[in-house]
């Protein structure tokens, strides 16, 4: 019910650590790899697209 | 069947070990040292010593006021700076960033986990020309971040910084994957035990993982820092490559080449190549330290 409900197991880290880190990994790989391979195509197919 | 032969070479090895005795070299149980030293160092010279050998010997056609004039100048010390700044700070970013990646892939799970963990070896995959537009294009100030940069009086692109974003982008994959195998295999008892004797989880990752994970990520620092120093596709097009300001060594050297100064050219090089040498050595013996108190030692 209390506090023996909530107490997470000694080998993880807490919920709000991990989605930190998961979220400046996938933040970082977006900014640093996603985005650019977005402009290649993007800018690649911008003249097929636009017609 | 088979056994027969296996007999009569242990019977043999047996035999010679006494005679090893006598030798200065000391005798190793795997056979077939000689030869593997043999190929490593031949192997290593074609492809690695010859060619900087041969980088010494065309700079040497210069005097000493000549080499001091082509390698101290204001302009190459500039390039100098940037190049090994930058690729110092990329290397320290993707060795914060590339080791939060490797431990949530390794730890944690997610949604399209796996096409992430595919999505970090693109760097490789892409040409580093390409790499390079597409970056400049996203960082310049009419591009999808420099936009955003742009009315707080940040210039990322045609800048140092932008020399900074393309080697982050070139050196991302190393940490990652040379943290990541290491993490793998790290056994979870050691944290267990942490755990039970009462640390928390930041002590046991500072006192425990930390240790086990730091000649990895060591390794992977210096992968980057490595790569970053010699790259030139990807900077070219993002860095603007002003003289004295935003013009790294390479390009100093490809400058030079064009203009057919050989010597000049080797001289740059045979400058970058001793402080790559002195940066990875220190790299080297940190790595050495840290293993010994890892407890590998």
């Amino acid at each position: 019910m209390s506090a023996q409900n909530r107490h997470r197991a000694p080998l993880d880290e807490s919920p709000i650590v991990r989605w930190l880190l998961i979220g400046s990994a996938l933040g970082f790989l977006f900014l640093f790899v996603l985005l650019p391979l977005l402009t290649v195509f993007i800018e690649g197919l911008r003249g097929g697209l636009a017609r | 069947m088979n056994s027969l032969p296996l007999v009569s070479e242990v019977s043999r090895a047996a035999v010679a070990i006494p005679a090893a005795r006598f030798s200065l070299v000391k005798r190793s149980v795997l056979p077939g040292f000689g030869i593997s030293l043999g190929f490593t160092l031949f192997y290593l010279g074609v492809i690695v010593l010859i060619p900087l050998a041969a980088m010494g010997v065309k700079a040497s056609g210069l005097s000493w006021e000549e080499f001091v004039k082509a390698t101290l100048s204001n302009r190459a010390l500039a390039a100098y700076r940037l190049s090994f700044g930058a690729a110092l700070l990329a290397a320290a970013i993707n060795a914060v960033f590339g080791l939060i990646t490797a431990w949530v892939l390794v730890r944690y799970d997610f949604p399209f986990k796996r096409v992430v963990d595919a999505m970090v070896d693109l760097p490789f995959a892409l040409p580093t020309a390409v790499a390079g537009i597409a970056l400049a294009a996203i960082y310049a100030p009419n591009g999808w971040i420099g936009q955003l940069a742009a009315p707080l009086g940040w210039k990322i692109a045609f800048t140092p910084w932008g020399v900074g974003v393309a080697l982050t982008f070139i050196g991302l994959p190393f940490v990652v994957r040379t943290v990541q195998p290491v993490l793998q295999d790290l056994s979870r008892d050691v944290e267990e035990a942490a755990a039970s004797l009462g640390a928390t989880r930041w002590q046991t990752f500072r006192r425990v993982i930390m240790p086990a994970i730091a000649p990895s990520l060591m390794t992977g620092y210096a992968l980057a820092f490595a790569r970053g120093l010699g790259e030139y596709g990807s900077v070219i097009f993002i860095a603007g490559n002003l003289p004295m300001i935003s013009e790294i060594a390479p390009l100093l050297i490809i400058g030079k080449l064009e203009q057919y100064d050989y010597a000049g050219a080797a001289a740059i090089g045979m400058v970058m190549l001793a402080i790559a040498f002195l940066i990875l050595l220190g790299i080297n013996l940190l790595q050495r330290w840290a293993r010994v108190r890892g407890g590998e030692g």
